[in-house]
């Protein structure tokens, strides 16, 4: 059994057909799990990351922040025109939905 | 693009049931070709198979259609072989123990006598003679799969050849 051709044609011999039994749903409930543990981290990563971010929060200092720039917001011509612009559009962008 | 080809555009758009159709497609021709590079473990060989689907999973953005899906697929068994075999630090040169692959004592006499030789190849050997010949992929193809210059491709078919056909010539 050591002629060139008959080894040929031995090694030539397609691979034994593995059968499935389940092979492929084990894949497919592998990628479907790993595909879940990513959307429940994608959604509790950033709630654990505030929260653990939270307590050093400089609440004082931003409160202090708000306090010394609400006046000059509200004195705001500009700031003013702006919201009056975004109202009319959003009013104007409800009615169209609400006539189609 | 082929049937093939659209199947794994699907999948990379998060289409899961083209991917199970690739999976299924795909399994025994994957999961075979590792068993021979595991020298017949084939709880190794479905570990190895279902790390080479995860990892295709991942990766099929960068499937551009270029080459087959087989290919693609099988060079990322080669590379997740390849991983664990460093990872096990694993010997080159092993001889395949007396029983321990319940599928090869099923197969015809010469065929056992095959599996027994290709067993004592170097993983290198085993891998370009199981996909240049049982899986008839071209030279170059095989050693795209494998990564290698095709010159060391042949080399190692033609070094496994002959290591085959004197383990054989031994055996009879």
């Amino acid at each position: 059994m050591t002629d060139d051709r008959e080894l040929d044609a031995l090694l030539s011999e397609p691979l034994a057909e593995v059968f499935d039994r389940g092979f492929s749903a084990r894949v497919t409930a592998r990628i479907e799990r790993r595909a879940a543990w990513l959307d429940s981290a994608m959604f509790w990563a950033p709630l654990a990351v505030a929260a653990v971010a939270i307590p050093f929060l400089p609440v004082q200092e931003l409160s202090a922040a708000v306090q010394r720039i609400s006046p000059e917001i509200a004195g705001s011509g500009a700031l003013a025109f702006a919201a009056a612009i975004m109202a009319l559009t959003l009013s104007l962008d409800r009615s169209l939905q609400e006539r189609a | 693009m082929d049937q093939e080809g659209e199947l794994a555009r699907r999948a990379a758009a998060g289409d899961g049931a083209a991917f199970a159709a690739l999976v299924r497609q795909h399994q025994s021709k994957l999961r075979g070709f590792l068993r021979r590079l595991t020298r017949g473990d084939a709880a190794l060989a479905d570990d190895l198979a279902q790390e080479t689907f995860l990892l295709a999973h991942r990766k099929l953005a960068q499937y551009r259609g270029e080459g087959s899906f087989s290919s693609w697929l099988l060079g990322i068994g080669w590379s997740c072989f390849l991983m664990e075999r460093r990872r096990r630090k694993e010997e080159t040169v092993d001889t395949l123990s007396e029983g321990s692959d319940t599928s090869l004592v099923q197969e015809a006499g010469p065929r056992i006598d095959l599996e027994r030789a290709m067993a004592r190849l170097i993983p290198e050997e085993r891998a370009a003679l199981t996909l240049c010949y049982a899986l008839g992929h071209s030279h170059g193809e095989a050693a795209a799969i494998l990564a290698l210059p095709l010159g060391t491709l042949k080399s190692h078919v033609g070094r496994g050849r002959e290591k085959l056909k004197a383990m054989l010539e031994a055996q009879s």
